[in-house]
């Protein structure tokens, strides 16, 4: 699934690290998700969009 | 508490475990793979079935409660790539057992227990790896 967790945490300058602490995850599970290796189950992506604020579709979309 | 958790949750502390698994699994299959457990009393044979029947069901319910665990524990991304490789190493050491039973068994006699819990180890720490390289995803 394609996702703009890079761009959004690259406007914040946040780095990976940065992003899984606040998310409390391991920085392999964000970099995981922005590989597209992984897409996250609705609870955590739900937690995705509340930290940046912004609606779950705003973040994740159909390939 | 909380924070052991993370640490034996994280995907380093699943690489370790799944490689030393997964190492020792396939060490144990080369040097003692002849290892059987004893033969079975004829008159065992009603009674054996229902101990294994009990064994299997609290296996089961000790399954579901570990899983709980880890799902609470692991974050998403560790906890997809367990369960995902699980379900692959599955059907790996279900394959590979055939495919013993089909070419091998005549020549080289059948797989005993021990070596059967062995293939399933091997077979989860090569699905953990190909899933963590190669994602979750489809």
């Amino acid at each position: 699934m394609k996702n703009r967790l890079k761009v959004l945490r690259a406007e914040r300058n946040w780095t990976q690290a940065d992003l899984a602490a606040r998310l409390d995850v391991s920085r392999q599970a964000i970099n995981a998700i922005e590989t597209g290796k992984h897409d996250p189950l609705l609870p955590f992506a739900l937690r995705i969009a509340r930290q940046f604020g912004l609606p779950v579709e705003a973040i994740f979309g159909e390939d | 508490m909380a924070g052991l958790m993370r640490k034996f949750y994280s995907p380093l502390s699943c690489d370790l475990l799944f490689a030393g698994a997964g190492l020792a699994g396939a060490v144990g299959l080369v040097v003692d793979v002849t290892r059987s457990y004893p033969a079975i009393a004829p008159s065992a044979g009603i009674a054996k079935g229902a101990a294994l029947v009990g064994a299997v069901v609290a296996a089961a319910v000790l399954a579901m409660l570990t899983t709980r665990f880890d799902r609470r524990h692991a974050d998403d991304f560790v906890f997809h790539t367990l369960t995902r490789s699980a379900f692959t190493a599955m059907f790996t050491t279900l394959f590979a057992l055939a495919i013993w039973q089909v070419a091998f068994v005549t020549r080289l006699g059948g797989v005993s227990s021990y070596a059967t819990i062995g293939v399933m180890v091997v077979s989860w720490s090569l699905a953990y790896f190909a899933t963590r390289l190669r994602g979750t995803g489809a």
